[in-house]
């Protein structure tokens, strides 16, 4: 069973790598049209919480759910509502564009695969590539490629680990369109990034990772970006502190 | 699961259609094979 009012739900979310603790009792909830940016310095816990919203991490202390549904206890129908990108592009390289398309289509059982495949390849700017060899394509490409594979079976959560990487500013650009897009037409999107302009073109609401919490936590509108910005760099070169984040970050 | 069956196998032709990855190696492995049942009844 399944409820629309949350897409994504981490309740005290606590994840250990031996000694290392990547997430410390993370509370977190991403509702349908929302697009929610993850800020934070490397092996803050952005991907590890990415990956077990993605149900591709377990051994975890707490609870996540995926519209309403626990995903410890396998829930299909919710993992199907998800359309995930990580760092690897997860693409079959020896296999053309087009073909890559095809393949998860099929696998998710999309009405008409091959129609929804080209659909995507033109809303992605790679119709003229459709015939190419996966391995071919630049890193940009690539990346496209791999976020409209992620959209392929018209996922309601995008969960995208640093959807910018290796995007020109043209790409950058109808990506931001395109999450807001989505959000506005009732999905919703978790993304990590360090790319703070860009990632306030698209973002409704902005959370900082800091040793494995949040320590900040705010809506775009009540954001200043400059201010923003400058918080988020005391987070990355300084450390930052819980206090000095919301205090500068703030409006 | 046999739907996802035929569209892994889709896949998985598709791709050694293209690299003929797994045909050389099985060719390979076939004249070892008859090369060394050759020898041992001798």
């Amino acid at each position: 069973m399944t409820d629309g009012s949350i897409a994504l739900a981490c309740k005290g979310l606590t994840k250990r790598y031996g000694r290392v603790t990547a997430l410390r009792a993370v509370d977190l909830a991403v509702r349908p049209g929302e697009c929610v940016a993850l800020f934070g310095r490397n092996g803050a816990g952005k991907t590890t919480l990415l990956q077990i919203a993605g149900s591709l991490v377990r051994g975890y202390d707490g609870e996540v759910q995926l519209f309403g549904a626990n995903i410890k206890k396998t829930d299909a129908e919710a993992k199907r509502a998800v359309g995930l990108v990580l760092h690897d592009t997860c693409l079959y390289l020896d296999l053309s564009v087009l073909d890559n398309l095809r393949f998860f289509a099929r696998l998710y059982r999309v009405p008409d695969p091959d129609a929804r495949a080209r659909d995507l390849l033109q809303r992605f700017d790679l119709d003229t590539r459709g015939k190419s060899i996966a391995r071919e394509l630049s890193r940009g490409m690539k990346q496209r490629l791999a976020i409209a594979r992620a959209m392929v079976h018209q996922p309601r959560l995008l969960l995208l680990d640093e959807p910018y990487t290796g995007l020109d500013e043209i790409s950058c650009q109808s990506l931001s369109t395109m999450l807001s897009t989505f959000a506005r037409e009732g999905g919703a999107v978790l993304m990590s990034t360090h790319d703070v302009e860009r990632a306030f073109q698209a973002v409704t609401r902005a959370v900082i990772l800091e040793k494995g919490t949040i320590t900040f936590d705010r809506s775009a509108a009540d954001v200043d970006v400059p201010a923003f910005r400058h918080a988020y760099w005391n987070v990355l070169f300084t450390g930052g502190t819980r206090e000095a984040t919301g205090d500068r970050a703030g409006a | 699961m046999l739907h996802t069956a035929a569209v892994i196998l889709w896949k998985d032709l598709k791709i050694e259609l293209r690299t003929k990855d797994a045909v050389s190696a099985a060719l390979v492995f076939s004249l070892l094979v008859l090369v060394i049942f050759n020898l041992r009844w001798m």
